[in-house]
């Protein structure tokens, strides 16, 4: 059981952290950051709040959570493959940097939220 | 007790010694010529890429395969990881 305090806190102070993040993400081509940065501050605002609220509940969107996972791959790939077709190399660049921060950011923030759902699992099934 | 003082004198030095090796050897063979080229190259990132910042430049467009890389090391791990211990329906209350 968590305290009351800690939960109010964390209810507060999530917003904030997702904002960070969301900044981190956006502004990856123009300050210090980028997407990888980002998706880490994202995800650590998520994982807060499935420590502090409990993460069972979340467990029933590992596989929608895992597409998400799936499409940023194939998405990435897809810039690649985009550059071939306006008859440049493989990945040159089209001014699609910012595009390719938030690809990588939210395919971290869902990675990291799926390594700590599947870390809890064992823990659940006792 | 004096035997044993010789040899933790004995193992600290040798530690030292491959420690002093290593920072030396790494010093002789460590490029020192910081006024290259390629750090005027990496400084026009802007009028190259779009993008002012430096780390993200390297990252999203000199280096982008390791990026790629990057990511599919990513993808594979956590494919592995689901593929190792998520079932569907071992979880009765959730």
């Amino acid at each position: 059981m968590t305290s009351r305090i800690v939960k109010i806190v964390s209810r507060e102070l999530t917003p904030f952290i997702f904002l960070f993040g969301v900044y981190i993400i956006i502004y990856g081509h123009l300050s210090p950051g980028g997407g990888f940065q980002g998706g880490v501050i994202l995800a650590m605002g998520a994982i807060l709040v499935m420590v502090i609220y409990g993460g069972e509940k979340m467990q029933k969107y590992v596989p929608h959570l895992a597409f998400i996972e799936i499409l940023g791959v194939f998405l990435f790939l897809l810039f690649g493959l985009l550059s071939i077709s306006y008859g440049k190399q493989f990945y040159s660049n089209l001014g699609t940097i910012w595009i390719l921060n938030i690809i990588i950011g939210l395919k971290v923030f869902v990675g990291l939220v799926i390594l700590y759902l599947l870390f809890i699992r064992w823990e659940l099934s006792k | 007790m004096r035997t044993e003082i010789i040899w933790k004198f004995l193992v600290a030095s040798v530690i030292l010694l491959f420690g002093v090796i290593i920072i030396v050897s790494t010093m002789l063979t460590y490029p020192l010529n910081l006024n290259s080229v390629i750090t005027e190259y990496y400084l026009e990132s802007l009028h190259l890429t779009g993008s002012i910042n430096v780390v993200t430049a390297i990252l999203l467009d000199f280096r982008i395969y390791d990026t790629l890389g990057e990511i599919l090391v990513i993808f594979v791990t956590i494919s592995g990881i689901m593929m190792l211990i998520w079932r569907k329906n071992d979880l009765k209350n959730c």
